[in-house]
């Protein structure tokens, strides 16, 4: 289906470079009515009524000749429309009125779209059809007691056995997320049944289990406002709806206008829509908790924030989910989309606001990248210059009052999204309001949230605006100004047993020597650490390593660029000085010794040398948990680097995954195209079997590379913490330490961060190394995370 | 052509082509329905390979970036080219980096054939970029008055 497309103008450009789009003309009858069902509703000269009207009965005239392609187009809005689902219902309703075997062929498409999206496990599709079903009744084209039945279908799965709790979710949470639109007329024409399928849905949501919830949400604790888990959360707001006897002023119903029409119209019955029954397969939509942010006291006299279980609450959130749903990749119509959202009396930026962090903050990731919500967010400031602003800094006060209880994986977030932000309006804040982390021991959660976003806020810039840019009692807390360390080149350097061999590289590599030449001069080097040192470990050389790499990246430091040509030219002989995983960990070590003070550099030389292949995922992992790295384990760009390690190890098993799919496809193409007897064109590439097969042990290899880099990310940690646990038992001190609250969640950022990854290696997980003799504080992340699919 | 399909809105190409591309203009519109790499313009002469990186970084990682420079001087000019390592990455940087700022300036994004060598240099007759040579304003991050100006007022002032 076409999307409407609008004229647009980029006014942050000034040259011939603008981005003007031109709206498309229909071309043909078709064309034109895709255009006219799917633009109805828009802003018009004419009022809703009119429209509806007159495109009713246009189509009424083109029934006979294009009575298949309109339905099409109208399914098609069913799920790709949704904001505008009432208008829909109500054309259908017309329609109906005035031809009773188009609405029962309009019914029935939309029935079997519907199974198939079950089928498919198309959750939100499925959705929006079952509440378009549902407000039918509405229009008078569907009988109430059918869409009961279809609701009491849906329900029943609750008493099926031995399936996983998230398959009953998703059906009752279609079933409740439509009675909003249709509980009055349940009520009135159905009451008795109504209450019957509520007294099993209740019953449902009361024995659900809940160990998932810990491990989705945003802060630890329950003020000020509750995390609700959302079938809680909108059950209570539908419980809300029947005690207000399912009225509310929210949705906006054209068909109302119509009753005198639609009210003679005849109805027609639902067939029969069973849930298709559970297998293996089936992937299911993970829970979710709901975010609250701001309440009724913390928005602009004069407006009102509906509470927490007022229906009206879920319904905005829903239409402005939808909005960025529908918009995200354009996030200037995104911006404008939202704000033109009609509202009465309401602070519809502070729940836009509330809802871009819901989604921002949600674990297990956020529906779209970072990035988005940060872009998005500036563009609703351009839109509203005089508000949006406020409303941002005023939530970012918040959110920075309630970070000692927030997660990590979303103090991560908010820090990436803050300094983003200010780079955008010269990194002007007011950093005096927040001078209470002054005094803070750094490992406190609001003192490692501004150092953090002060280091990214370097990145974007430089040490020294940064250092211009907070008061001077923030000094304890702002990055050391990033340099590369050389100990060859300092005082004390004639001491050191490599410093004559680095001096003579030095000049060779200057000298534009061969990567032979330069391995020449390490050879004489004995097995020992630069600091003179024996080493008995024969499986690696510290000196050799030293030498080397802290000089070629101390001629790289001037720039990424400089370093990454560094790396190319002697690659060959950074292979051969990191034969083993010792080696490579020693070489890491030197990196860190060299660039301790220029994380990012840091970042993008392990992400250089993994890519190279120069040091392997599991010597990463291995650094990171080694004693030398224990005093920054906490900081942020240690996690940065092995997130990054484990999404590359995971793209490269995509990568040969396809490639290896894609070769079989090609294989079985041609043998088909053998057997049909036609010619097999010599520039078709056809792989041969061999080399599949080689492709195949290539994919296995780094298969088991990748669950080993998993199971030796969770074993340090266990071990990490153990230890943690077990000291603190002993000196009778309390475990939870801001560095446990670090630890803890950056496990849980492990498999949540990857998760779909991780449920694949759940048995060996289980058995392996989250046994039962495990402490429970660290058995409970992963349970929580089990439970997450269960 | 037909078979890829032509991206939209902020990820669409836009009108510029690149006049010293080499082969036909089918080609090189081919070359850009595939390509990974970005054009950034209106940077600083002073922004550094460290700052784009962060902020191109947050539309997926960064495969290669390559500083435009001045011909003549060899030094930063106010472009150059980001390349990442799917066309969705550097879709996204077009949807959500376009027109917001780096380094304090509004950038602008747009889709590249792909580097080649020689393409990081300016083109503009005095070394720089071309719209350096002829524009009026003073613009203090690249280098104050465009090349033509600098010219007459130092002239003037000889």
């Amino acid at each position: 289906m076409s999307r409407r497309r609008r004229e647009s103008y980029s006014d942050d450009e000034d040259d011939e470079r603008s981005r003007k789009r031109r709206r498309t003309e229909p071309v043909d009858i078709e064309d034109r009515l895709e255009s006219l069902i799917t633009r109805v509703g828009e802003k018009s000269t004419s009022s809703l009524e009119s429209n509806l009207e007159g495109l009713a009965s246009v189509l009424e005239a083109d029934l006979p000749n294009y009575k298949v392609k309109i339905m099409r187009i109208l399914c098609g809005c069913v799920v790709d429309l949704p904001e505008k689902q009432t208008v829909y219902t109500t054309l259908v309703g017309l329609l109906n009125a005035k031809n009773y075997t188009c609405g029962g062929e309009f019914v029935e498409m939309l029935v079997r779209n519907l199974k198939e999206s079950l089928k498919s496990g198309e959750w939100e599709n499925a959705r929006m059809m079952v509440r378009f079903l549902a407000d039918l009744v509405n229009c008078h084209v569907l009988v109430a007691a059918s869409v009961l039945q279809m609701f009491d279908n849906f329900v029943e799965v609750t008493l099926e056995d031995n399936i996983p709790q998230v398959r009953s979710d998703v059906y009752v949470y279609m079933v409740l997320s439509s009675l909003p639109w249709v509980g009055r007329e349940l009520f009135e024409k159905k009451e008795t049944e109504l209450n019957k399928l509520l007294d099993t849905v209740d019953a449902y949501i009361s024995k659900r289990q809940k160990i998932h919830v810990p491990a989705l949400r945003v802060w630890s604790v329950d003020e000020p406002h509750p995390q609700e888990e959302y079938l809680d959360c909108l059950w209570a707001q539908i419980r809300n709806l029947r005690s207000n006897k399912w009225l509310e002023k929210q949705i906006n119903r054209p068909y109302m206008a119509f009753d005198s029409v639609l009210c003679d119209a005849l109805q027609h019955t639902l067939p029969q829509i069973i849930p298709p029954s559970h297998n293996d397969e089936m992937v299911y939509p993970i829970p979710r908790i709901v975010f609250r942010l701001f309440d009724y006291t913390d928005v602009p006299e004069g407006t009102v924030l509906p509470g927490s279980h007022a229906i009206e609450r879920y319904l905005i959130e829903e239409q402005i989910d939808r909005i960025i749903h529908t918009n995200y990749k354009e996030r200037k119509d995104c911006a404008a989309a939202l704000l033109s959202y009609p509202v009465k009396n309401l602070p519809l930026n502070y729940m836009i606001v509330e809802v871009m962090f819901a989604q921002l903050f949600q674990l297990p990731c956020a529906p779209y990248i970072e990035l988005f919500y940060g872009s998005t967010l500036i563009e609703l400031c351009k839109l509203q210059p005089s508000s949006m602003p406020q409303v941002l800094a005023q939530a970012s006060e918040m959110l920075f009052e309630r970070i000692d209880h927030m997660h990590t994986i979303c103090i991560e977030r908010l820090v990436h999204w803050f300094a983003y932000h200010l780079s955008n309006f010269h990194f002007r804040w007011s950093w005096e309001d927040w001078s209470e982390v002054t005094s803070m021991d750094i490992g406190m959660p609001k003192a490692m949230f501004v150092r953090e976003v002060l280091l990214k806020c370097m990145r974007f810039s430089y040490h020294q605006n940064i250092v211009d840019s907070v008061p001077a009692t923030f000094t304890t807390l702002l990055p050391e100004k990033p340099a590369s360390e050389y100990k060859y080149d300092k005082e004390g350097a004639g001491s050191l047993p490599g410093t004559m061999a680095a001096h003579q590289l030095m000049s060779a590599i200057k000298a534009k020597c061969t990567p032979d030449e330069a391995a020449q001069l390490l050879r004489e080097l004995p097995n020992k650490f630069p600091n003179g040192e024996d080493n008995d470990n024969s499986t690696y050389h510290p000196l050799k390593i030293d030498v080397f790499v802290s000089t070629l990246l101390f001629l790289g430091s001037k720039s990424f660029s400089h370093s990454f040509a560094a790396l190319a030219k002697f690659y060959p002989n950074l292979k051969s000085l990191a034969e083993t995983e010792e080696a490579q960990i020693y070489m890491l070590k030197v990196v860190y010794s060299t660039w301790r003070t220029h994380q990012q550099m840091m970042v993008v030389l392990v992400d250089k040398m993994l890519r190279t292949e120069v040091v392997q995922c599991q010597a990463v992992a291995n650094w990171i948990f080694s004693e030398s790295m224990q005093k920054d384990f906490t900081s942020f760009f240690v996690w940065e680097i092995l997130h990054g390690t484990i999404k590359k190890m995971t793209k490269q098993v995509n990568q040969l995954q396809s490639e290896v799919d894609d070769a079989r496809d090609r294989l079985d193409a041609a043998k088909r195209k053998e057997a049909d007897g036609m010619e097999i064109f010599s520039d078709d590439e056809v792989p041969t079997e061999e080399m599949i097969e080689r492709m195949e042990e290539r994919l296995e290899t780094a298969t088991s590379q990748q669950k080993n880099l998993f199971l030796i990310i969770f074993q340090r940690f266990i071990m990490v913490l153990t230890e943690h646990l077990a000291k603190c038992e002993s000196a009778g001190i309390d475990y939870n330490t801001p560095w446990y609250k670090w630890v803890i969640e950056r496990l849980q950022h492990i498999f949540l961060q990857h998760h779909e990854l991780v449920f694949k290696y759940i048995n060996t997980l289980e058995s392996l190394l989250f046994t039962s003799d495990i402490d429970i504080h660290i058995l409970e992340v992963f349970q929580q995370f089990c439970a997450l699919r269960s | 052509m037909s078979k890829v399909r032509r991206p939209d809105g902020s990820a669409a190409l836009s009108q510029y082509r690149d006049q010293h591309f080499k082969g036909s203009r089918h080609d090189q519109e081919k070359a850009l329905l595939k390509s990974t790499t970005l054009y950034i313009g209106n940077l600083s002469y002073h922004t550094t390979e460290e700052q784009i990186h962060e902020l191109f970084g947050r539309a997926g990682d960064v495969k290669r970036i390559i500083m435009g420079l001045d011909k003549v001087r060899k030094t930063p000019c106010g472009f150059c080219f980001v390349e990442y390592y799917t066309r969705l990455d550097a879709e996204n940087a077009l949807r959500y980096i376009n027109g917001t700022r780096l380094d304090d300036r509004i950038v602008r994004t747009d889709w590249d054939a792909g580097f080649k060598e020689g393409r990081q240099f300016g083109r503009g007759k005095s070394g720089g970029q071309v719209r350096d040579e002829y524009r009026t304003d003073y613009d203090e991050g690249r280098g104050g008055y465009g090349k033509l100006v600098a010219v007459k007022i130092t002239r003037r002032d000889q």
